[in-house]
């Protein structure tokens, strides 16, 4: 017996749309458990705390879902827009990812490399996403002038203090 | 009157050459992220953001005030210049900029949209100025319900004014919200949503949901649109080399427009700006329809005709002075401008609302001062002294210009606590904002929910405790009925009957 899935799922599955509102469906859903697993939203006579989020995720949980069976309902985007999404797809990062985790590496190594090192590294993968990998050692130079501007402006002039390798 | 005399005195603090600089620095920043299409003065605002850490609130107010003008008359440059707003505000702008550079009078243009801002930014700061302080009085009677009443009908019209896009921007509001649930509740002491976590149990601070909604969310959009931005520096090449005397407009051209045209038009802005979510794009495009509708000569328009420009951009201007009413007056923002300016109010632990021109008027005071200043002086000496330098300035390297906003963004978002928990929480909520942006839905909507978030859970339990779970008292007091009869008139005008029709291809923003 073959196990196909449901026609809109199917057409769920083709569109980027309706994955994104899926995901924002589940997540309100989710929020809207963890209001319900805070307890009643009326004790005693007194509105508790869990009474504004179970308010507020209910209403997020029928908007999300509405929207989700609307991009359902639209199906996936035309021949051209999804042929797009395909060349697009077919390219596996992105640059926008790419710089996601380019930020994810920076933020995590902060503490530990210090400013100077991790800002310096951060800048130049920044500008070479933006303009490519021609002329880098130029695009170093300038990536060293940013960071030593940012710590001017943080350490310096406004006196936060950033961290550096050895502490 | 007192008030009035503060604001005067408060031109003193310009003399100190600190200020000052704060103040201009802040102008020529807003006047370049405006200018650049794509980027925008909430942008700039958002990267100063970490700096009032340090910096002295009252200059950091100042510095916010100029910002926020530059930003509303920025925009016309490459409006004028390549037909593309630089910002939001000034897309009518491009409708006449753009047709008068074409026949060689570009930098009339963009005089004329300078003359306009200066004096719709002077109308707006001055209403605000003598008007602000009787409406703080008012604000005064509203009571408890009122005050609940007052921030539905906020949010409701940010929502509602998303049109087309209603449903979006409510979801993207409820996300708000719920961001805004996580940590200590205001009542009880119970950790809601922290998971176990420490710095969870604190809620998420102002900083990373400013930040990361406006800049890391940005530096995404714009990596993924390189190619259509590398486009438009190309196109900017082309534009000829503009020379210093050919900006200002002459006395004719001036009394052909006329005072009244300037003068509705900024009373539109002014008005426009008051209201929640409307911002500096509706209210030019309410002028310039209504300049369009009066004119003996509205066929001249949409073919280069400075009356067009004078409106849109006297309006616009106009609309910072009635935008930060609801924020002094009752603690509610209504664009993500003064959500950054009640940010930097409630990170030096400043409590906005009713009070506020009361007890901080010596701090509100001198930011009125900055906004009139560089409207009345800043506008005018930029178009002229930096005029001609416009362009190449725009022509930025976007490589420098966004290895420099990231680096500002994430190490800005590390200034509040000293902790990478703080630039994990930018991350997190760029990337999603990155991805609300991608699929449409409006993160504005986003940053005023959770601003919004907690006075509305409070003054919504209070309410029904008082009254035991009655919701009927929001009917049965006079303020908060008042509040819910506007929100009504609002619904009406904005989503039942039919708005206003733009020519095709034209979209108010």
């Amino acid at each position: 017996m073959s196990c196909r899935a449901p026609y809109f799922l199917r057409r769920a599955l083709r569109s980027g749309a309706a994955w994104f509102h899926g995901v924002l469906a589940l997540l309100s859903l989710g929020y809207l458990a963890g209001s319900i697993a805070m307890g009643p939203p009326v004790a005693g006579g007194k509105l508790t705390p869990s009474f504004f989020p179970l308010l507020v995720g209910v209403l997020a949980v029928l908007l999300c879902t509405l929207q989700w069976w609307a991009a359902l309902r639209a199906g996936p985007p035309s021949s051209s827009a999804a042929s797009a999404q395909r060349s697009e797809s077919r390219r596996r990062w992105p640059p926008e990812l790419l710089l996601m985790l380019a930020t994810l590496v920076y933020v995590l190594s902060f503490q530990t490399l210090g400013y100077g090192l991790s800002t310096l590294a951060y800048v130049l993968v920044v500008m070479l996403f933006f303009s490519g990998l021609e002329k880098w050692p130029i695009k170093a130079v300038i990536a060293l002038a940013i960071t030593a501007l940012g710590f001017l402006i943080f350490n310096e002039i406004f006196n936060i203090r950033l961290p550096t390798l050895w502490g | 009157m007192d008030f009035m005399m503060q604001v005067a005195a408060s031109f003193g603090l310009l003399l100190n050459p600190t200020v000052l600089f704060y103040v201009v620095a802040g102008f020529l920043v807003g006047t370049l992220f405006s200018a650049i299409p794509g980027l925008t003065a909430t942008l700039a605002l958002a990267l100063l953001l970490p700096l009032t850490y340090s910096l002295d609130v009252t200059t950091a107010l100042m510095a916010c005030a100029s910002i926020y003008m530059a930003g509303m008359c920025g925009g016309s440059i490459t409006a004028t210049t390549i037909n593309i707003p630089g910002a939001p505000s000034s897309m009518m702008t491009a409708l006449e900029g753009y047709p008068m550079q074409q026949r060689g009078e570009g930098p009339l243009a963009l005089g004329h949209a300078a003359f306009a801002s200066m004096i719709g930014g002077v109308f707006g700061a001055v209403l605000l100025v003598v008007l602000a302080p009787l409406i703080a009085d008012l604000s005064l009677l509203v009571q408890t319900t009122g005050k609940c009443a007052l921030i539905l009908f906020a949010l409701i019209v940010i929502v509602i004014a998303q049109r087309g896009n209603v449903r979006r921007a409510a979801i993207s509001a409820c996300l708000g919200l719920m961001l805004a649930t996580v940590g200590l509740d205001a009542m009880m002491p119970i950790a809601r949503f922290s998971f176990g976590m420490g710095e969870l149990a604190a809620g998420i601070d102002l900083m990373p949901v400013i930040i990361g909604t406006f800049a890391i969310s940005e530096l995404l959009t714009q990596l993924a649109g390189n190619a259509e931005a590398r486009r438009i520096r190309e196109r900017l090449k082309g534009v000829a080399r503009i020379r210093r005397r050919d900006f200002i407009p002459p006395y004719s051209a001036i009394r052909r427009i006329g005072a009244a045209c300037y003068l509705k038009s900024s009373l539109i802005g002014y008005l426009v700006g008051t209201l929640p979510g409307a911002g500096g794009s509706m209210g030019g495009f309410l002028a310039y329809v209504e300049t369009v509708r009066t004119s003996r000569e509205p066929d001249s328009f949409g073919k280069g005709n400075p009356q067009g420009i004078a409106a849109a951009e006297s309006a616009n201007n106009a609309v910072c002075g009635g935008a930060l009413v609801p924020m002094l007056t009752f603690g509610i923002p209504g664009d993500p401008i003064t959500a950054i300016v009640l940010g930097v109010l409630v990170i030096n632990g400043i409590q906005p609302g009713p009070q506020l021109m009361e007890s901080q008027a010596g701090l509100i005071a001198p930011m009125l001062a900055s906004l009139i200043f560089s409207a009345l002086i800043l506008i005018p000496l930029t178009m002229y002294l930096l005029g001609p330098y416009f362009i190449r300035i725009v022509r930025i390297r976007r490589d420098v210009l966004f290895g420099t906003i990231a680096m500002l963004a994430v190490v800005g978002s590390y200034v509040a606590t000293y902790s990478t928990f703080q630039m994990m929480m930018t991350l997190l909520l760029g990337v999603l904002a990155f991805y609300l942006r991608q699929y449409g839905y409006p993160v504005v909507t986003l940053l005023l929910g959770f601003i919004l978030g907690p006075g509305l859970e409070e003054y919504l339990r209070r309410t029904l405790t008082l009254s035991n779970g009655d919701p009927s008292v929001f009917l049965t007091e006079p303020d908060s009925l008042f509040f819910v009869l506007l929100t009504l008139v609002f619904i009406y005008f904005l989503v039942i009957r039919k708005p206003v029709q733009l020519k095709s291809g034209e979209s108010p923003g």
